[in-house]
């Protein structure tokens, strides 16, 4: 028999387990934010300070702004370390798989028409190119396949001229039929891709369509003939934003659609198998035109738990990992270094909801405005209420209690100095008003007759800003402190979307948004657009409209900057919505095994440019 | 006999057909999956036209009538997350990975609630009686999740000792979370045991057999427990069930490849097809092992019939 000394021994060693589990935890914790750590900006809460990227030029700063994304008229195919020919024989392979531990994609594809442009970017981005590369250190667009491209006066044409040594890793040699055929996937009948319903209204409803607007003039010159002017057709190709990227012509004709389940690539990798929610495993195309890659093969790690993610770095079982900030410091404590990118990822503020104006006191249907969203007394209509509430709010203090103040200014939803249609002089007259200062929000709320009015807080958070709720229960003690009478509601974004701001009904609530670093006029699209083309209309009225269709139809640089910075002015002067912060992207990598890591942070994706990754030394 | 078998088989249908009912409405009261799936800048024809695609735009009680329909041929549709690939081809392709952690669970709830209960209670109210229930304490009070990031953090993070996630290093992977699953278990295993074990404990066999100079452990360890197993026994197929049920957060914590996680990521992106095969493979598993417990406990009792 056993006995008894040896099973109080036995259960003593399990609670000493538990015990161990329980102190250990309880360790790391009250040690991951030393109060004189220079990063932890004195909050238990803030993310610690990330380290530049080791190869990479020095961090992007408003005053010395990267170059702006490519004008549209100009297609020089300007040499770029990342772009030329000769880049493929500097590197090889060096063996070994570079591991990298992510959230599992929402939509899980290697179609790119199957899913939003993150989903694509994400997981076939690696294996095929889009048509137009993107620089990994300033974020602009330069050349790729594409070595040069332009587009007529009135931006109803665009033509690319493409490289004719571009091969798909099945062998066969890639041409400008591609193009077309990779296009139409875009708006295939199954596709719920970003950028499906700008493609139909661009290029036509039906693949037939769209096929005769997009065509191959001979084997490196492809042309799109757009049904309405467009200044962003080399950005959209670039696909930083969008799902074009080439899928092989030859492949579909042998196979049909089912053949894309192994899709061929023209990617620095090439696509080997996945297994839904476990993983998607690339190897490296030792041949590919730009670049290849110095691992030899590319592992995504898909674990939804980042705290699974976090102990695979420390144990060295994948290489890189998408953190949170939360735990940032966690990471650095454990000898694991955080990386950001080159330029801002994520825009963050508040959306002040309502402020659908057809004029300042006319009909609902004003000419030119066809939401009949206008709410006659709604508070957020009187620029003093807007004013008010910009200015209850402390970003200083959200950006270095939540975001580890590693946040940049931002001072116009959707705008940032480096990109066309910046005025300066919203830096310079920021503060004074849009500065804190409670007292004066008091007075601006009794001015507008609108003390104590109610305002719904709604509490929502999208990927990627994991700070979107407490940012928001932060302002939920600002606006209090000033007497608006707040109500918060938690809310999942999905039904945000689909109670508030798709049927217009954001009367009255403030709600807490990221948007990505892009041009001006494809966030205002989105934003302060109405009509069908608008989707959240968080501030519209004719002039906002008439000012964005001068900016998107002109393929004239000056004339678009100037139309895209009045608009700027007039969200900016009557206070649209509530900037917070620019935030770059962050990873945590093993510097013990990553070397230089260095990409933009401008593709909608948290990994990108990841055959530049080099191994440590 | 065959009545009452017949009659447990009528029932389990009809709760299996109320349970469609409950899946299908909850599924579709949770929200929109358009909402999720579809990119921000979809216009409003993209969504119609996926809504009139994936049969959405129908009412309600066709697309029941459907869904029904097409669940009795194993067909529950395509997944709205993983285009291309069938509800029920994800679930049955995680279906065993989700088994084997069950099993192997069960496993560690046998290894650690049988013997534990059995010196329960042949040392019963000594301080080893105490720290049986102390082990069973903590097994029904630490949340699964909770005990499985612990176990991660010691001995794959700390020590090295087994993988941080996944299932590729084979039969070491399965062993923290199998733990963490199984520990619920021991509790209500232990102290199955140790009742049943008191119980024959005072029987007079026992004390013919100690007054017969068996000696102590094999009176105990052969006799007594051979006698006491028979409940624990018929409760394990229950708790093969509820192994497989409560997978979902230890499953999402170790990135394990089974039906709970999928369950997990199917329930975020409202993806109903595969939401309604995850709950109606769970239903069926459980009603079929209630169905077997009943039927094995009306041969085992002559007494359990439906007259």
């Amino acid at each position: 028999m056993v006995k008894p000394t040896m099973l109080l021994a036995a259960l003593a060693a399990l609670l000493v387990i538990v015990g161990v589990a329980c102190g250990g935890a309880t360790e790391d914790t009250s040690t991951a934010a030393p109060a004189g750590d220079s990063t932890a900006g004195g909050s238990s809460s803030a993310a610690a300070a990330p380290t530049q990227a080791s190869a990479a030029p020095a961090a992007e700063t408003p005053t010395e702004p990267p170059a702006p994304i490519a004008t549209p008229v100009v297609a020089t195919a300007t040499p770029s370390p990342t772009s030329t020919p000769s880049a493929a024989q500097e590197t090889a392979a060096t063996g070994g798989r570079l591991r990298i531990a992510t959230i599992p994609p929402v939509q899980q594809l290697v179609g790119s028409w199957l899913g939003t442009t993150t989903s694509a970017n994400t997981q076939v981005r690696p294996f095929t190119d889009p048509l137009v590369h993107t620089d990994r250190f300033d974020g602009s667009l330069v050349p790729g396949i594409a070595t040069s491209w332009e587009a007529n006066e009135d931006g109803t044409q665009w033509t690319f001229n493409l490289r004719s040594d571009v091969e798909f890793h099945d062998g066969t040699p890639f041409t400008a039929n591609d193009v077309p055929h990779s296009a139409a996937l875009v708006i295939r009948e199954d596709a719920i891709a970003t950028d499906t319903g700008l493609f139909r209204g661009l290029f036509g409803d039906t693949q037939e369509e769209l096929l005769t607007n997009i065509v191959a003039l001979d084997d490196t010159t492809v042309q799109f003939n757009l049904k309405t002017p467009n200044s962003l057709m080399d950005f959209f190709a670039g696909a930083q934003q969008g799902n074009m990227f080439m899928y092989s012509k030859a492949q579909y004709d042998a196979g049909g659609i089912e053949a894309y389940e192994y899709p061929t690539g023209v990617g620095p990798w090439q696509f080997e198998e996945r297994t839904i929610d476990v993983n998607i495993l690339y190897s490296a195309n030792p041949n590919h035109y730009r670049r290849a890659p110095f691992w030899s093969e590319m592992e995504y790690v898909l674990i939804p738990e980042e705290t699974t993610r976090l102990a695979q770095l420390q144990t060295q079982q994948v290489q890189i990992g998408e953190i949170s900030r939360e735990l940032h410091t966690d990471a650095q404590n454990a000898g694991l270094k955080v990386l950001q990118s080159e330029l801002p990822s994520i825009q963050v503020a508040f959306i002040i909801g309502g402020v659908y104006n057809p004029e300042e006191a006319g009909p609902c249907k004003a000419e030119g405005f066809e939401d009949c969203f206008y709410q006659a007394g709604e508070p957020h209509l009187d620029p003093r209420v807007r004013e008010a509430i910009n200015r209850a709010i402390d970003r200083d203090e959200i950006n270095e209690a939540l975001f580890g103040g590693i946040g940049r200014p931002h001072t116009v939803w959707g705008y940032h100095p480096a990109l066309p249609g910046y005025n300066p002089r919203w830096t310079a007259e920021f503060d004074e008003k849009y500065g804190f200062d409670p007292e004066r929000s008091r007075e601006l709320l009794a001015e507008a007759g609108q003390e104590g009015y109610t305002l719904t807080l709604l509490l929502t958070e999208l990927p990627g800003v994991p700070e979107m709720i407490p940012m928001g229960e932060a302002a939920f003690t600002y606006l209090s402190n000033v007497g608006i009478d707040v109500e918060s509601q938690a809310i999942k974004w999905s039904d945000y979307r689909a109670k508030y701001y798709r049927p217009g009904k954001t009367h009255g609530t403030l709600a807490a948004t990221r948007g990505t670093y892009r041009p001006a006029d494809i966030t205002l699209r989105f934003y302060n657009r109405s009509g069908d083309a608008g989707f959240w209309r968080t501030s519209v009225d004719p002039m906002t409209d008439a000012l964005y269709d001068k900016a998107t139809q002109s393929v004239d640089p000056v004339v678009k900057a100037q139309a895209l910075s009045d608009l700027g002015d007039l969200k900016f002067d009557l206070y649209s919505e509530v900037p917070i912060v620019w935030l770059p992207a962050q990873v945590v990598v093993d510097p013990a095994q990553i070397g230089e890591m260095a990409w933009p942070g401008n593709i909608n994706a948290s990994f990108t440019h990841t055959e530049y990754i080099t191994p440590a030394q | 006999m065959q009545r009452y078998i017949l009659i447990r088989i009528g029932q389990s249908i009809l709760t299996l057909l109320v349970l469609t009912v409950v899946v299908f409405s909850l599924a579709r009261l949770s929200g929109d999956p358009l909402d999720v799936l579809l990119p921000l800048e979809a216009t409003v024809q993209d969504a119609e036209r996926l809504r009139a695609e994936w049969g959405l735009d129908r009412p309600l009680h066709i697309q029941y009538l459907t869904f029904l329909g097409n669940a009795l041929t194993g067909d529950f549709g395509e997944s709205l997350r993983v285009r291309g690939r069938s509800a029920i081809s994800l679930v049955l392709e995680r279906l065993p990975n989700t088994a084997a952690l069950a099993g192997v669970a069960v496993v560690v709830a046998i290894v650690i609630a049988v013997p534990v209960g059995v010196l329960s209670a042949v040392k019963k109210d000594t301080p080893l009686d105490y720290m049986g229930k102390l082990i069973a304490l903590f097994g029904q009070s630490l949340p699964a999740f909770w005990l499985g990031l612990m176990l991660m953090w010691v001995f794959a993070a700390q020590l090295g000792w087994f993988p941080v996630s996944g299932k590729e290093q084979g039969a070491l992977s399965y062993i923290l979370p199998a733990i963490a699953i199984g520990w619920f278990q021991v509790a209500a295993l232990m102290r199955l045991v140790r009742s049943s074990m008191l119980d024959v404990l005072d029987s007079e066999y026992v004390k013919l057999a100690r007054i017969k100079g068996v000696v102590e452990w094999k009176v105990i360890w052969k006799h007594c427990l051979r006698n006491a197993a028979i409940a624990p026994f018929t409760y394990f197929a229950l708790i093969i069930g509820s192994l497989m049920v409560g997978s979902v957060s230890i499953e999402f914590v170790f990135a394990w490849p089974g039906v709970g996680r999928l369950a997990v990521d199917a329930a975020n992106t409202k993806d109903f097809p595969v939401v309604q095969a995850v709950v109606i493979t769970f239903c069926m598993v459980y009603i079929v092992a209630n169905l077997l417990v009943d039927i094995a406990y009306a041969y085992v009792d002559p007494r359990i019939r439906y007259n």
